[in-house]
């Protein structure tokens, strides 16, 4: 990359229901054959429409709190960013979502060879739904052993083939072929505004190649501050 | 510098050969049975004698002469005695051409008063065909008249017995008609004959130095296309080529789809043929225009604030007359180019001469004749299209040969039941199509784990009609009705099969589009003469419809029709009186359907004559409001077409521009400088949000819409000497629009071009032309990328994310290229034969079309990529031969 033009530097940040702001980094981009991200020094405040507030602590590496200042959902926040060395206000708006809760899970425990049950299918988890047009659901599934052990079948580990994209429908039904170790296993749903989708699926390059832009929503300045809620239930899988 | 040289050279190679002294020489021959032309020529080589004629026919006259010890005029006499032909010397060349009287054709007025008021024609005296917008001047005075789009005029100014009517028309000689032979008639008949030999090929006629002096109109420029013996371009004969030689009209975008004027897209230029609008402006990409050049008679080029009669786009129109038949005789032409090959027909219908049929096509051999010049072009415009990997070209000829071809077909009719009216019917149609497959394999499977078979099937076409009656209901009054239909398709088909090399999975990924237009222009004017004023005012409607449907994999995403109506009345008023100060006020009221609001458009332009034929000062001033924007541009790699958007009913997408010029025009002797300052408010730009990624705010389309403003200057130096024509241009300019809402500011024009130098030499020597174009432009603006940074997701995943600079904010390097053309015409029995070679870009100047940034995968994930910056060239050597055939 040769003829770059500098631009404002970069603010990131996750503020995630019922819990800390997280990922909250403020940094340039230097350019000299690759790219690297230097840490800049600015105040960081957030504030929240219930008027509480907390200035973040530069690490030197991000900014953190050691305050109690916990995400709320539904609560509107504003990160609010002064570098007086460039002489640069940034800020963002940020709308958390509500909070979701599980109303059916069929399945705490998976048996790939059961006898009783010897379709495909594991079990129903469904939740709370928002308002579809302005919310929808990310899902992970990871496995939660130190030395996890495959299933010996197959097809295995199908869920991140079915689920790539933003789900709409405040449910999932699992198959056992979305598993593909055994042991136990943590899945969280996630819901997201739905700008937000661009973030969580973004893909550079399109089928052929050219690079595509990612999103962005700070407001005089470069980054995305993001908003999110989430329940996590496990899953023990065995053979 | 070596190049510099080099043009030098070569100039002044050109020059030198034709600067002679020519003495008095005696002529001892004799002919028997021979043609005049070959005498001609076998007079002009033995005894070194310049003549300038027209071969054609002069070549039809045979006869036998003996020449004992006389003078070459004394020659010429005897051999043009018995002819219609005569003779005058001009600049040590005998010039022969076709004397026809001016008043052959005219009506006497029975009560011999002297009328102040005299009506005509102006017309071709070898095809009678009228010639739109000639010019009439009265010697030593700044009295000037224009014709209509007719070739009609009116002249309401009493002429003394010692005044002399000029009349001119571009690429036709000049001719002196004595007042005293037109007084007392109402009605004149003048016959221009063309200069094929022994003037410029292509006069450009800038504001002030003719066209100032009769129209009034700062901004206009002329060009006949028909007089082009020689053209620019890329091996075909182009008009749109031929009006980038003019200042403000960009020449470095190498397209010739539609005219990008004065910073703004092309979007923004009308282009309207005989009546109807073209929204198909361009053949192979871009490469060169769809309008055939062998079917324009005249073309005016308006740039920025016009007439009131004149609205709809912001920064100009392109007024095409296209050509009549023969009405003398039948007649037909053949062209031959490296792509494809065009034939023209042209005859009168009617014994009495009042009406002709002219038929013109033209289609591309390009699916069974490979020509180099084709297969260049092709990579060229193609590759810059499509994409497969940072380094790796798409491979187009040899195992997946391209199939495509376009064509253009033209119908004129023309009727003149009195000499009162005139109808005439124009159709035309065009079309463009490309299918074509090619494939991505992937040698490494693991980055880039896909097999990829493209197949791209596409197609965009025009068809046009114009119905247009005038009729003369007094000499002091006149009105014209014109009804012009367009509709303009564009289609895209991509099928593309992918090959899954990790999971052995094949899948198949198509997208359809398709979008219709459909555009009517109805207008009714009526032109009025009264004590002096000039009053022009007309009622037009003009009803638009545009749709688009998508498709993808099954799926419809999008199937919209939107139809707009405008309706405009226009009124305009010039005073005759005042011999230096032109002042021509206007107004164009113009009414939206789907806003239901109407807009006022006040339109004043002036022309001040400070020093007698020699220094006008001019301004002009006023809004234009457009109503529809090409929000789409045809898009081989993104597998769209054109799609025109309509402005909606909220007003978003409604482009206003405020425009003022001031500037002057010298002219003296054989010089011409003139100047013209600008500058521009515009609300409304629009900008494609493709162009850096997302923005800040969520928008429901898929572009910004913004306030700016441009400023700059045009500058035009020419000079016609004997038989050299050399034109200077440069630009010099700025684009700013803000869009607010997404906080940017001073964001440049797509097409702003700082700086644009551009010279133009033309040479005639008896048989061959020569041509020489030479341009430079600064960078135009691009979209960066600045890099990447990682997000971590709140599942601890890392999206790599890239960073776009601000919109437009680096520039590409400056672009540059020569073009030299040679030409050399010869009449072979009853047939002109004219063959022209051409050069495009002859130093071979590696030029950047844009910058594209390809992701290459360093790994199986998504996220694990580098970014690669890929410029896109433009065309660069490209020689070419045309041929054409006349008989």
């Amino acid at each position: 990359m040769d003829d770059l033009i500098r631009e404002g530097p970069i603010l990131t940040a996750i503020l995630e229901a019922g819990k800390k702001p997280t990922g909250v980094r403020y940094f340039e981009m230097a350019f000299s054959g690759e790219t690297t991200e230097k840490h800049r020094s600015a105040e960081i405040r957030i504030i929240g429409d219930d008027h509480s507030s907390v200035e973040l602590v530069n690490s030197g590496i991000d900014f953190y709190t050691d305050e109690n200042f916990v995400i709320q959902s539904e609560g509107e926040y504003d990160i609010e960013l002064n570098d007086t060395e460039m002489g640069l206000r940034s800020s963002a708006h940020v709308v958390i979502p509500p909070a979701i809760h599980l109303l059916v899970q069929e399945l705490d425990t998976v048996i790939i060879n059961d006898p009783e049950n010897t379709t495909n299918h594991a079990g129903l988890v469904q939740w709370t739904s928002p308002d579809p047009d302005l919310y929808s659901f990310v899902v992970k599934l990871e496995n939660l052993e130190q030395n996890p052990i495959e299933i010996n079948q197959s097809p295995t580990g199908q869920f991140q083939n079915r689920f790539t994209g933003p789900q709409l429908e405040p449910f999932l039904n699992l198959l056992k072929s979305d598993f593909q170790y055994l042991g136990n296993h943590k899945l969280t749903v996630y819901v997201i505004d739905r700008q937000f989708e661009q973030m969580f699926f973004f893909d550079a390059a399109d089928l052929r190649g050219i690079l595509q832009d990612g999103p962005e929503n700070v407001k005089d300045g470069n980054g995305f501050v993001a908003g999110v809620s989430s329940f996590t239930i496990e899953i023990f899988i065995e053979e | 510098m070596r190049t510099s040289r080099l043009i030098i050279s070569l100039i002044f190679l050109l020059v030198g050969s034709v600067v002679s002294s020519q003495t008095e020489v005696i002529i001892q021959e004799e002919f028997s049975d021979f043609r005049v032309s070959d005498v001609l020529q076998q007079l002009g080589e033995k005894y070194q004698i310049n003549f300038a004629y027209d071969s054609f026919q002069l070549g039809k006259i045979r006869g036998s002469w003996k020449f004992d010890g006389i003078t070459p005029a004394q020659a010429l006499k005897m051999l043009l005695a018995e002819t219609t032909f005569v003779f005058k010397s001009l600049d040590e060349t005998y010039v022969i051409y076709q004397e026809r009287a001016p008043d052959t054709d005219s009506d006497q007025d029975q009560s011999s008063e002297v009328s102040a008021i005299v009506s005509g024609e102006i017309r071709d005296s070898y095809s009678r065909e009228l010639l739109p917008f000639a010019v009439l001047t009265i010697a030593n005075s700044s009295c000037a008249v224009s014709a209509n789009s007719e070739g009609q005029f009116t002249i309401d100014t009493a002429l003394n017995e010692s005044d002399t009517l000029e009349v001119f028309f571009v690429g036709y000689e000049v001719k002196l008609i004595p007042a005293r032979e037109i007084r007392g008639k109402t009605f004149v008949t003048i016959y221009l004959s063309e200069t094929r030999n022994f003037l410029p090929d292509v006069m450009i006629t800038a504001d002030g130095v003719s066209f100032l002096k009769t129209g009034y109109i700062p901004g206009l420029h002329v060009l006949n296309p028909s007089a082009l013996n020689v053209t620019q371009g890329t091996g075909e004969a182009d008009v749109m080529r031929a009006a980038q030689i003019l200042p403000g009209i960009n020449a470095t975008q190498e397209s010739s789809n539609g005219l990008f004027i004065r910073g703004s897209n092309n979007d923004q230029t009308q282009i309207s043929f005989d009546g109807f609008n073209l929204y198909h402006q361009d053949h192979f990409f871009g490469a060169f225009t769809s309008v055939n050049a062998n079917t324009v008679k005249a073309m005016n080029i308006h740039k920025g604030i016009t007439e009131a009669r004149f609205g709809g786009r912001a920064a100009g129109v392109v007024e095409i007359i296209g050509r009549e038949g023969n009405l003398n005789k039948s007649a037909g032409q053949v062209d031959i180019g490296p792509l494809s090959v065009g034939a023209v027909f042209e005859a009168p219908i009617d014994s009495s001469g009042k009406s002709s049929i002219f038929i013109a096509a033209r289609r591309a051999f390009t699916k069974v004749i490979f020509s180099p010049t084709y297969k260049s072009l092709f990579n060229t415009t193609y590759n810059a299209a499509v994409v497969t990997s940072a380094e790796k070209g798409t491979q187009t000829f040899g195992t997946n040969d391209p199939e495509f071809f376009f064509q253009d077909f033209n119908i004129k009719l023309s009727y003149r039941p009195t000499r009162k009216d005139f109808l005439n019917l124009s159709l035309y149609t065009s079309r463009d199509q490309l299918y074509v497959q090619y494939a991505d394999s992937s040698d490494k499977e693991l980055e880039n784990p896909h097999n990829i078979s493209y197949t791209d099937e596409n197609y965009k076409k025009n068809a046009g009609a114009s119905l247009r009656w005038g009729r003369t209901w007094k000499n002091d009054w006149s009105s014209t009705f014109v009804a012009g239909f367009s509709r303009f398709t564009g289609s895209f088909f991509s099928s593309d099969s992918i090959n899954d090399l990790l999971f052995q999975t094949d899948s198949v990924r198509f997208t359809s589009e398709l979008t219709v237009l459909d555009d009517f222009d109805g207008r009714f004017e009526v032109n009025r003469k009264f004590n002096g004023h000039h009053f022009v005012s007309g009622l037009q409607v003009n009803t638009i419809s545009s749709s688009m449907k998508k498709n993808e994999v099954g799926a419809i995403l999008n199937d919209t029709t939107r139809t707009g109506i405008i309706v405009s009345a226009y009124l305009s008023e010039e005073n005759e009186t005042n011999e230096r100060l032109k002042i021509k006020p206007g107004v164009r009221v113009n009414y939206f359907s789907k806003t239901s609001l109407f807009y006022f458009e006040p339109r004043l332009l002036i022309q001040f004559e400070l020093i007698k034929k020699t220094f006008d000062l001019k301004a002009s001033a006023g809004r234009i409001h457009q109503f529809i924007q090409r929000t789409q541009t045809q898009s081989l790699y993104l597998n769209t077409p054109d799609y025109w958007w309509i402005a909606e009913s909220s007003g978003k997408g409604i482009l206003q521009s405020d425009q003022l010029m001031l500037g002057f025009v010298f002219h003296k002797k054989n010089w011409t400088f003139d100047v013209e300052s600008y500058y521009k408010l515009t609300e409304g730009n629009i900008l494609n949000r493709s162009l850096f990624g997302n923005s800040n705010v969520t928008v429901d389309l898929p572009f910004l819409i913004g306030q700016g403003r441009a400023f700059g200057a045009d500058f035009l130096l020419s000079k016609d000497v004997k038989r050299h024509h050399m034109v200077l241009s440069y630009s010099i300019m700025k684009t700013e629009v803000n869009f607010m809402l997404y906080q940017l500011k001073n964001v440049p024009e797509v097409f702003d071009q700082r700086h644009e130098l551009k010279l133009n030499y033309q040479l005639n020597l008896k048989r061959w032309d020569f041509s020489l174009f030479w341009v430079f432009g600064s960078g135009r603006p691009y979209t960066p990328v600045l890099g990447t940074y990682n997000f971590q997701l709140p599942d601890g995943e890392i999206r790599k994310l890239p960073v776009y600079g601000k919109p437009n904010s680096a520039r590409l390097p400056e672009y540059h290229r020569l073009d030299v053309t040679a030409a050399y015409h010869f009449v072979l029995g009853s047939t002109r034969i004219n063959i022209q070679a051409s050069v495009f870009n002859v130093y071979n100047r590696i030029n950047i079309r844009d910058i594209q940034y390809l992701t290459l995968r360093t790994s199986s994930n998504a996220n694990d990529f580098t970014i690669s910056k890929r410029s896109l060239r433009m065309l660069g050597f490209l020689p070419s031969v045309n041929l054409k055939f006349n008989f």
